[in-house]
């Protein structure tokens, strides 16, 4: 009877205030919460590897982890937060600097800077090399810098591009616009686009033109986030914080959310975020609520950790989690470094490493 | 001037009402409006139960309908015969113990149990047709008598066959077969059905038979006259009415091979009003077949809607529409930020912990004179630990519905709201009666609201009135902070007063009335209103009898149990804080109802109960101190505290423990209850 005499206005209906359950291969459990912590710091951020050692940036930081005994070092710091970064098969190594733009290292240690425009370099999400050394480069959105990720998801923005830079040439290129916030990018074995298209909650297949090519992934019960692809083509997917059904009404609710934004401050809203919040004026959610001491581990909290790994056409296959009381929250990276498999658990600023696998036996 | 007659002849040439008219002379006109409704009935549950004509679903649908055919049917043939049959429910559960006892119990071929089945039913029908027909009893009265007594023997034989039925296993293919088989993708039972319900309309329209039992119903005098052997015809009825009856227990029989203590009961009527809704009459005469499986489809389908769309979701629908938020715009939190006297510190850090594990719940908390612990748990105890450490303890007392406010009495009596009950005393030996637990009904109120539903805290006057609080009077203790999301004046003050034995409301509307504490001048109350976030004064005797203040206004979290400190100030906990995004759905009632109706409850926008803290005010309403656990994991949501001897005890009404702390600008000495009722006689 609902769908026959229950249609409303668009933004009343039911459909999709639905989020999908995690089931089947993305059933939950506390593997990223046994992981072990190989690094911790505020603001680790993107992952890449480079000659054998694990390279990942912590706010203005450019650090590497060897892989044997685990040391740490400082590759250089800069002036402003890096928002991205990647490595060429070739040992070339680019980051993005927020408002800034790319920073490409060669093999070599020369630095060569790429400027980009103000809307771009505020929101670069996430990079990606080609088989070519051209450079591709996710940007969120470019009506919001990257730190404002919440506002571009309450402003249903669909303003994401995907550059593609040419080093050789220091030539910046528009391949796609219009995205629902890109937050990850991978080039697959044909040199196809796959990008995670994060408040559309899917992963899409574009041709290198920038064409729809397929859907990958769809109705993710996370915000996807960064990808990559292993030597075997199978795909990592990092989700960095989850969708409820709370947020889902908000978005459909005009004149609660513009009130919020107008006249709440950031840390007060209700949203999704990438560890658990620390304001004490961070909204509560009913079965959030302490129960004789105790965090439920299922509690609709605004932050989680999942990452998923997925074959060569995107099927998933297994997934690591952090549930409402664990700590391993909002995963922004994850790629496979020899036989683990690390993640960089933003919300807890700590860098993950598991057994690729380990999930099986349990 | 005349006109030419041209249209008008067209008109009745073309359109002439003859073909309505010959059509309201057949017989079957009767059955169209049914089949109607029917086939209307057909295209709401294909809407509302998607899954209903998939082929599972119809297949068992169609093996329920060829039961309850069959009984329409027999009901049918009754009612054309001018008679009625009100045995038949308990004809068939004497059918089916029959045919479960030939099979299961006794083993018998197939075809002697539905020799024995169909006999069974011959004979209760025989009775019933012998009784009617040829003694002539009223048939309403007789078969309302032969529906006892076939239940009687029912009820009676049953449990003693009952272990052998469930117990004993019929071999035979064939009975499975009728059970469950299929034959061209149609279940064999339907078959059955579909034949016998094929002869039975030849037999009523086509037989001598069948017309004399219509010219029998239709007038038992006309019929006499034109030579019909009345009493025969109408005891034929019957025992048609018994075969079919038994014919339908043997398919029930061989799809379920078990039967219950409430098989058949109140079939006759679910059969009633299927054959009539289809339009057979029961004054006798007027019906068919066709009508009798109209009718029988058309119950089952309500039977089905009524039980898979509203009793399953009555709650879920009562659960949407039951919350009822309203406007309400609170000020710009205080700043709980360095600087504020509301600012956080870790003061209640390192709380020494009482009875962690075992108490849930322990909402208030409370010492006697000798400096034992007692407090209340969702168990539905009160709990005692004992001084001077608080490790040995026991219950105190049982009540059964979870103990909130707590307050001693004058001579150690202990008295306590229960969430649920009613206001209760527990004498100093642990023996418990009941106070109050109802009130004056309110004249607009569609909820009797004259039980107490939420007592929540209580003080006791010094003339020994009680003066407590009801918090809400539309949601139960377990949902207690759902009333959060209305923001609505649902609670009540109310007074008992021990010497007429009489409750009264004294205060109503109020949002949330939480603790109350009497203020030593002995006149006045305080009160918290917890989603109002305000602590108001209420005077119940002397020269301001009667005057309500604003005590303390705009704190920045949910105030719940108010108490005495020693310096002559309260203590106020604050269960939870506010969050400006839930004060902002306060000014978007709107908002919170579709919250409520559209997405499930664990993820509604809540007050933030995780983390809470203890303020201190002097006595006149300005805040002196804030106690907080910057953790908030051993005692994040604080309900109440209690001054002792130097130490203040919290408890939490969502926590497992109590936690105490020693205070460094306190009168060691002062004890409640001294300043209460004065030093222990």
């Amino acid at each position: 009877m609902m769908r026959l005499f229950g249609r409303r206005q668009a933004n009343q209906s039911d459909h999709g205030l639905y989020v999908p359950t995690m089931d089947g291969p993305l059933r939950p459990n506390d593997h990223l919460d046994r992981a072990s912590i190989v690094w911790t710091g505020a603001h680790i951020d993107d992952l890449a590897v480079l000659n054998g050692e694990l390279v990942f940036t912590s706010e203005n930081r450019l650090l590497s982890l060897r892989a044997e005994d685990g040391e740490v070092t400082l590759i250089k710091a800069f002036d402003r937060p890096i928002t991205a970064l990647a490595v060429a098969a070739s040992g070339l190594l680019a980051i993005a600097l927020f408002g800034e733009g790319l920073r490409l290292r060669s093999a070599d240690d020369q630095w060569q800077q790429i400027a980009l425009s103000e809307k771009h370099s505020a929101c670069v999400t996430a990079l990606h090399f080609d088989a070519d050394d051209g450079l591709y480069c996710a940007i969120g959105s470019n009506a919001n810098p990257i730190s404002a990720w919440r506002r571009d998801l309450f402003e249903h923005n669909s303003h994401g591009e995907i550059l593609f830079v040419n080093p050789a040439q220091a030539r910046v290129r528009t391949v796609a616009g219009g995205l629902h916030y890109p937050a990850g990018l991978v080039i697959d074995a044909d040199g196809g686009l796959i990008v995670a298209e994060a408040w559309a909650h899917r992963v899409v297949a574009l041709s290198p033109q920038g064409a729809f090519k397929r859907m990958l992934l769809a109705d993710l019960p996370a915000y996807p986030g960064r990808l990559s692809v292993d030597s075997a083509g199978l795909y990592l997917v990092s989700l960095f914080a989850p969708r409820r059904q709370i947020y889902e009404f908000i978005l459909r609710e005009p004149g609660f959310l513009q009130n919020m934004l107008a006249k709440l401050e950031e840390d007060e809203w209700v949203g999704p975020t990438y560890g658990r919040p620390r304001s004490a004026n961070y909204p509560l959610l009913q079965g959030e609520v302490r129960q004789m001491g105790v965090m439920k581990p299922w509690a609709p909290s605004s932050s989680c950790g999942l990452v998923i790994s997925c074959d060569g056409d995107f099927a998933p296959l297994e997934s690591w989690h952090s549930r409402a009381d664990g700590q391993m929250h909002g995963i922004s990276a994850a790629l496979r470094f020899g036989e683990h498999i690390v993640a960089a658990s933003k919300g807890s600023g700590s860098l993950l490493m598991m057994r690729a696998g380990a999930s099986d036996e349990h | 001037m005349t006109r030419i007659p041209v249209v008008t002849p067209r008109r009745y040439r073309i359109f002439s009402a003859r073909f309505l008219g010959e059509l309201l002379t057949k017989s079957w006109i009767d059955s169209v409006i049914p089949a109607a409704v029917l086939l209307v009935m057909v295209i709401i549950i294909s809407i509302l139960i998607p899954g209903f004509f998939s082929l599972g679903s119809l297949s068992d649908q169609s093996r329920q309908l060829s039961e309850f055919g069959l009984l329409a049917i027999a009901l049918t043939i009754v009612l054309l015969s001018g008679g009625i049959d009100l045995s038949i429910g308990s004809m068939f559960a004497l059918c089916v113990l029959v045919a479960l006892t030939m099979m299961n119990v006794l083993g018998v071929s197939i075809y002697l149990a539905f020799g024995a089945t169909l006999l069974a039913g011959f004979l209760c029908g025989a009775l019933n047709g012998i009784l009617i027909g040829y003694i002539g009893l009223r048939a309403f009265i007789t078969t309302l008598v032969t529906l006892v007594i076939f239940r009687s023997i029912y009820d009676i034989a049953f449990p003693r066959l009952a272990s052998g039925i469930v117990g004993g296993f019929a071999e035979s293919p064939l009975w499975d077969f009728i059970g469950f088989g299929e034959y061209m993708n149609l279940p064999v039972s339907f078959l059955i059905f579909a034949v016998i319900a094929f002869f039975a309309h030849i037999m009523l329209t086509r037989l001598r038979i069948g017309w004399h039992i219509r010219a029998v119903g239709g007038s038992r005098k006309s019929a006499h006259n034109s030579g019909i052997h009345v009493k025969r015809t109408v005891a034929i009825a019957y025992i048609c009415s018994g075969l079919l009856t038994a014919t339908a227990a043997f398919l029930f029989s061989a799809r379920l091979g078990s039967t219950g203590s409430d098989t058949g009961i109140g079939l006759e009527v679910q059969v009633l009003t299927a054959v009539v809704l289809a339009g057979v009459s029961l004054g006798g005469g007027r019906g068919s077949v066709g009508n009798a499986l109209i009718g029988a489809a058309l119950v089952l389908i309500i039977a089905v809607i009524f039980d898979a769309k509203w009793v399953k979701n009555r709650q879920k629908i009562l659960g949407k529409v039951y919350v009822s938020p309203t406007y309400m715009a609170l000020d710009k939190a205080p700043a709980i930020t360095d600087g504020s006297v509301f600012a956080v510190n870790d003061l209640l850090g390192d709380a020494e912990i009482i009875g962690q594990g075992t108490v849930e719940g322990p909402e208030d908390v409370i010492l006697d004179r000798q400096g034992n612990l007692y407090t209340g748990t969702r168990h539905g105890e009160i709990v005692r630990f004992f001084a001077p450490d608080f490790v040995r303890h026991e219950v105190f007392a049982q009540i059964g519905g979870h103990p909130l406010g707590l307050a001693f009495d004058g001579s150690g009596n202990l008295l306590t709201c229960v969430g649920g009950m009613g206001v209760y005393r527990v004498s100093p030996d642990g023996v418990v009666s009941k106070v109050t637990d109802e009130t004056d009904r309110s004249l607009t109120s569609i909820i009797d609201d004259s039980r107490l539903r939420l007592p929540d805290d209580l003080d006791i006057a010094p003339d020994g009135r009680i003066f407590f609080t009801e918090a809400t009077k539309r949601y139960e203790m377990t949902e207690w902070a759902v009333d959060a999301l209305e923001g609505r004046g649902n609670g009540r003050l109310l007074e008992y007063d021990p010497k007429s034995g009489k409750t009264r409301t004294v205060l109503k509307n109020l949002i949330f009335p939480n603790g109350v504490t009497i203020c030593p001048d002995g006149d006045s109350l305080l009160f918290a209103e917890t989603w109002a976030c305000r602590i108001n004064r209420y005077w119940f005797a002397g020269p301001r009898k009667g005057r309500r203040e604003i005590f303390l206004d705009n704190l920045p979290g949910y105030p719940d149990n108010i108490n005495r400190a020693s310096d002559g100030g309260y203590w106020i906990a604050l269960l939870g804080m506010r969050t400006p995004a839930f004060d902002l759905t306060m000014q978007h009632p709107s908002f919170r109802r579709r919250m409520a109706v559209r997405i499930p409850a664990d993820q509604w926008l809540f007050p933030n109960i995780n983390k809470g803290c203890v303020i201190k005010v002097n006595a006149d309403g300005k805040v002196t101190q804030s106690l907080w656990e910057a953790a908030g994991e051993q005692l994040p949501s604080v309900t109440s505290m209690r001054e002792h001897r130097g130490w203040l005890y919290l408890g939490g009404v969502t926590n497992n423990r109590i936690g105490r702390i020693r205070l460094a600008e306190a009168d060691e000495n002062w004890d409640a209850n001294t300043a209460y009722w004065g030093l222990s006689s």
